[in-house]
């Protein structure tokens, strides 16, 4: 008979937690010695114990659990609608409408003139200064989507009221 | 003719060896995969039974359970394509998917129930009212169990449960809740001592 108990061991031989070794030693132990073997039976039984009240928990009948199973063929989300995308849509849509503002309130602070009585002095200005509208929106967009590379029309746009607009992801 | 049959009995299935229910699932994704209705439905009906028993395991609840249930497999459906089967079982993964989401219902549940009971000056723990169906399932000794197992913390129901009743390895509970064997090893030790200390101490018990 091995001379000291294997108290400390036992719940982790129940658990499958002791290497070949030890689980030997504990079971060469528990052989001879009543108190050891006694303390491994209660383990033993409250880990049957618990799988047993597992094991005949209530399961819902077939009917009530084909009920809850969803539509077979999953509805397929289309990729611009994905959660990725969704968001680069959503800041180009921002975006966009910051740089929609700026067009309108640019003419109203410079030339003091509200810009529906008179936009020709505007479209002219615009016209020397940055790229046109359809340039500078391709250029954010192609921004918003990820590509590091900043159009060369940006810089020249600096001095205008572009460079109000939140430096778009990958710029930085 | 396809096999296997789309209507297979889940039972029939259970009783397989593991090689051949693994090939089984394979086969029933490749199904699903090529867009035939009945395999979602053979899927389902072959993990629709362990996944609500893990889920009823954890939220000690049933209609929650039915929920998550319905919850994971929608998600599970639609992200088929996403399963990659060199990396895990697809038990596990599914174990992964109703887990996360036992976790989320709880959590949305325990904010509002929380405040309210803290305002109606009600102890949480005892809000629950048992289940007629779990009452008369489970033996006087059974319940004690159950009773024991809700007073654990959640981490510690969720490694108690994956290795008391799935039987699972350490290493693969590990994969399962996305933390270290060593954890998975300490948290049941935890599991294991407050289970015994609770039942311990109740007078009905041996
Ligand atoms: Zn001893």
């Amino acid at each position: 008979m091995e001379q000291t108990h294997v108290f400390n061991l036992i719940s982790d031989y129940v658990l499958g937690l002791l290497p070949v070794a030890e689980r030997r030693l504990v079971e060469r132990h528990a052989a001879d010695c009543t108190a050891c073997r006694q303390q491994l039976v209660a383990e033993r039984e409250l880990s049957q114990r618990v799988r047993h009240t597992l094991a005949a928990l209530p399961t819902p009948s077939p009917a009530r659990l084909a009920r809850r199973q969803p539509p077979p063929s999953p509805a397929r989300v289309p990729l611009f609608f994905q959660a990725g995308w969704y968001k680069a849509w959503v800041t180009v849509g921002v975006l966009l409408a910051i740089f929609a503002g700026t067009l309108y309130l640019r003419p109203n602070t410079a030339a003091n003139a509200p810009v529906w009585a008179d936009p020709a002095p505007y479209a002219l200005a615009t016209a020397t200064e940055q790229p046109t509208a359809t340039t500078t929106v391709t250029a954010t967009a192609t921004q918003v989507a990820g590509s590091a590379e900043i159009p060369s029309a940006t810089p020249t746009a600096a001095a205008t009221p572009i460079a109000a607009l939140p430096a778009p992801p990958g710029s930085q | 003719m396809t096999w296997p049959p789309a209507e297979m009995p889940a039972a029939a299935i259970a009783g397989m060896p593991a090689a051949e229910a693994s090939r089984h699932t394979a086969i029933l994704i490749s199904r699903c995969l090529a867009g035939e209705e009945s395999a979602y439905a053979a899927l389902y009906n072959l993990y629709a039974g362990e996944i609500y028993r893990l889920c009823y395991s954890l939220l000690q609840h049933r209609e929650d359970a039915e929920e998550v249930l319905q919850d994971a497999f929608e998600y599970a459906f639609r992200r088929l394509e996403t399963y990659q089967p060199r990396k895990s079982a697809f038990k596990t993964w599914l174990y992964r998917i109703a887990i996360s989401r036992c976790r989320n219902k709880r959590r949305r549940k325990w904010l509002p129930t929380f405040s309210l009971q803290q305002l109606a000056g009600d102890d949480i723990s005892d809000h629950t009212v048992p289940d007629p169906s779990e009452q008369a399932a489970l033996t006087e000794q059974q319940r004690q169990v159950w009773q024991a197992l809700k007073q654990l913390s959640p981490k510690l129901r969720e490694t108690a449960v994956l290795r008391y009743y799935e039987g699972l390895a350490y290493a693969e509970i590990g994969e399962i809740l996305d933390i270290s064997p060593k954890t998975v090893e300490s948290r049941m030790r935890l599991a294991h001592q407050a289970l015994r200390e609770m039942l311990a101490a109740d007078p009905h018990n041996l």
